[in-house]
C-alpha cells in the first residue's frame, strides 16, 4: 500500500457513523404531508408490505395527521402484478393528447395533466438523467391530513392510468408522476409522486351493482353506518366508500383491522379492483381513518387520526 | 427545475454516511451531526421548488447542510464563511485515530476543508469545486498537498513516541 492510498484509508475510517439513516423523521422534521414520491418507505416496512400481499399491494402506514403512502417496486426488481388477469385494456385513446383528455374527463377532481422531460439529479449526486413526468394538478381543500388523501389517490390513478394507456399506444409512458394540489383559493402546493414497478396492462374486476350491494352488507355487518358506495371509471372501475362509525376512534380502527380491513369490506382482494377510496368519519362526521389503493400505480396511503392510537406500522390488517 | 422529494430521499439514502462525515467533522459531535442531517434534508424537502438545477442536487443539500451547521455553531451571530467554520471545526474526539485528529487540526483551513469534503463527506472533485468556487485542478492540488502534510506530520509524531 503506498503513502497515499494509507493516509486516504486512514482518513476515510477517521469518522464512524454509528446510527442509521431515518426518513421517517426527515419527513416529520419537514413538517408537512409527503405523499406519493416522498413516500416514507423503510426498508423493513417494504418487506413487511411484500411479504404479507405477496401478490397484493401496498398497505400504507399513517402516524398521527400525516399521511403515509408507498409505491411497491419487487425486490428483484420485476415488474409486480396485482390484477386477477392481464391482456388489452379499455383504449384511452391513440396519442398523448386524446389519452391526457380522457383521463382529465374521467378523473374528477383533476385539473391539468402535463407530461415533460425533467432532468432528474442521479442518486450519486453525479450527473442527470432525463425522465418523462406527469404533472398533474388536482384540486383539494388542503394540503396537509386527511384533506390531501383524495387527491393523493387520484394521482395514483392518473399515473397508473397514463402507464398503462401510454404503454398499450406504444407512446413512451412517464416514468413518474408529480402532483401539485390546487387549494380552493387558488394556492397551489408542489407535493410530489411516484409509480411503482407495475405491469402495465393488468385488468381490474368491474363494480358491479352486486358488488356495490356486498360492501354495504359487510359494512352495516362490520357496525358501520351512513355507507355511501360510488364508481368512476378510469381504465377500469374505481370505487369511493365512506362511512360513520359510532365506535370510540380507536375501538374502530381495531374492529377495522380485524375484519381483514379493505378485503373484508370488499369481499374480496383489494388488488382486484382499479382503486379503491376508504373513508370512515366519526359520529361528527370528521375522518378517523382513510385507505387507499391504486395498484395500476403500484401506489396507496394510509391515513389514521391520532385519536385511532395507530401508530407507525402496528397496522397490521391480515389479508385472506 | 424543483427537485423531487423522490430524488431527496434517493439522495438521503445513498449519501446519509458521506452527510453524517462531513458534518461530524464540522460540527465535533455525533449527535449534533446528525440533527444537523437531518434538519437540512428537512429543508431540502420544504424547499425543494427552490433547487433550480444548477449544479448537482447534492451539491445542492450540502449547501444547506453547511447553513444549518453554521446556524448551530453562530448561534445567532452573523454567519461565518465555510472557510472559518472549517478553520473552527472542533472535530471529534477520536478514540480510533488520535494522532490523526491532531495532524488534521495543524493543517491549514483551506487544506483542512477539502480534506472534509473529500473524506469525510466523500464529495467528487467536480462537487468540492462547485461548492468552493475552485477548479478540480486546484481541488487535486490542494488535496495532493494535504496529504503530503498530514503523512509527514504523522511521521513526525509517530517517531517520537
Amino acid at each position: 500500500m503506498s503513502d497515499t492510498q494509507m493516509i486516504e484509508e486512514r482518513l476515510r475510517n477517521f469518522l464512524a457513523v454509528p446510527d442509521e439513516p431515518d426518513w421517517q423523521d426527515v419527513l416529520y422534521r419537514a413538517g408537512k404531508t409527503l405523499t406519493s414520491a416522498a413516500r416514507p418507505r423503510s426498508e423493513r416496512r417494504r418487506s413487511r408490505r411484500l411479504l404479507i400481499v405477496a401478490a397484493a399491494t401496498l398497505l400504507l402506514l399513517g402516524v398521527g395527521s400525516a399521511i403515509a403512502a408507498v409505491t411497491i417496486t419487487r425486490g428483484d426488481g420485476s415488474p409486480v402484478q396485482f390484477a386477477p388477469t392481464t391482456g388489452t385494456t379499455p383504449s384511452l385513446g391513440s396519442d398523448a393528447a386524446s389519452i391526457i383528455a380522457t383521463i382529465e374527463a374521467r378523473v374528477p377532481d383533476v385539473l391539468s395533466i402535463r407530461i415533460t422531460k425533467d432532468a432528474i439529479s442521479n442518486a450519486s449526486g453525479k450527473g442527470t438523467t432525463d425522465y418523462r413526468i406527469a404533472h398533474v394538478a388536482i384540486a383539494a381543500p388542503a394540503d396537509h391530513g386527511p384533506e390531501i388523501a383524495r387527491a393523493s389517490w387520484e394521482s395514483d390513478l392518473v399515473g397508473g392510468a397514463l402507464f398503462t394507456a401510454f404503454t398499450q399506444a406504444h407512446l413512451a409512458p412517464p416514468s413518474g408522476v408529480d402532483l401539485t394540489v390546487v387549494m380552493p383559493d387558488g394556492t397551489r402546493d408542489h407535493v410530489g409522486g411516484g409509480l411503482g414497478k407495475v405491469v402495465p396492462n393488468q385488468i381490474f374486476d368491474p363494480i358491479t351493482p352486486e358488488i356495490q350491494a356486498r360492501i354495504q352488507q359487510n359494512a352495516t355487518a362490520e357496525g358501520l353506518t351512513n355507507v355511501r358506495v360510488s364508481t368512476f371509471e378510469v381504465v377500469n372501475d374505481a370505487i369511493e366508500i365512506r362511512a360513520t362509525t359510532m365506535a370510540a376512534p380507536a375501538a374502530a380502527a381495531s374492529s377495522f383491522s380485524k375484519a381483514h380491513g379493505l378485503d373484508g369490506l370488499l369481499g374480496k382482494s383489494e388488488n382486484d379492483f382499479e382503486g379503491v377510496y376508504f373513508q370512515l368519519d366519526d359520529a361528527k362526521g370528521n375522518p378517523i381513518l382513510i385507505q387507499t389503493t391504486a395498484p395500476r400505480a403500484g401506489a396507496g396511503g394510509y391515513w389514521a387520526a391520532p385519536s385511532t392510537g395507530i401508530q407507525g406500522d402496528r397496522l397490521d390488517v391480515p389479508h385472506h | 427545475m424543483a427537485a423531487s422529494a423522490e430524488s431527496i430521499e434517493e439522495l438521503y439514502r445513498s449519501r446519509y454516511a458521506s452527510f453524517r462525515g462531513g458534518m461530524t467533522a464540522i460540527t465535533g459531535s455525533h449527535e449534533t451531526a446528525r440533527d444537523v442531517v437531518q434538519e437540512a434534508f428537512a429543508q431540502a424537502l420544504r424547499d425543494r421548488e427552490q433547487y433550480r438545477g444548477e449544479g448537482s442536487l447534492a451539491a445542492w443539500v450540502w449547501r444547506i447542510a453547511f447553513r444549518v451547521a453554521l446556524r448551530s455553531r453562530s448561534k445567532g451571530r452573523s454567519e461565518p464563511t465555510l472557510n472559518e467554520v472549517i478553520e473552527a471545526a472542533p472535530l471529534p474526539a477520536s478514540e480510533r485515530d488520535p494522532l490523526l485528529a491532531e495532524a488534521l487540526k495543524r493543517l491549514p483551513p483551506q487544506r483542512r476543508l477539502i480534506v472534509f469534503l473529500r473524506y469525510f463527506a466523500d464529495l467528487s472533485y467536480t462537487e468540492i469545486a462547485s461548492l468552493c468556487e475552485i477548479s478540480e485542478g486546484t481541488v487535486a492540488a490542494t488535496l495532493a498537498h494535504a496529504r503530503a502534510d498530514l503523512l509527514q506530520d504523522l511521521e513526525r509524531e509517530e517517531a517520537s513516541r
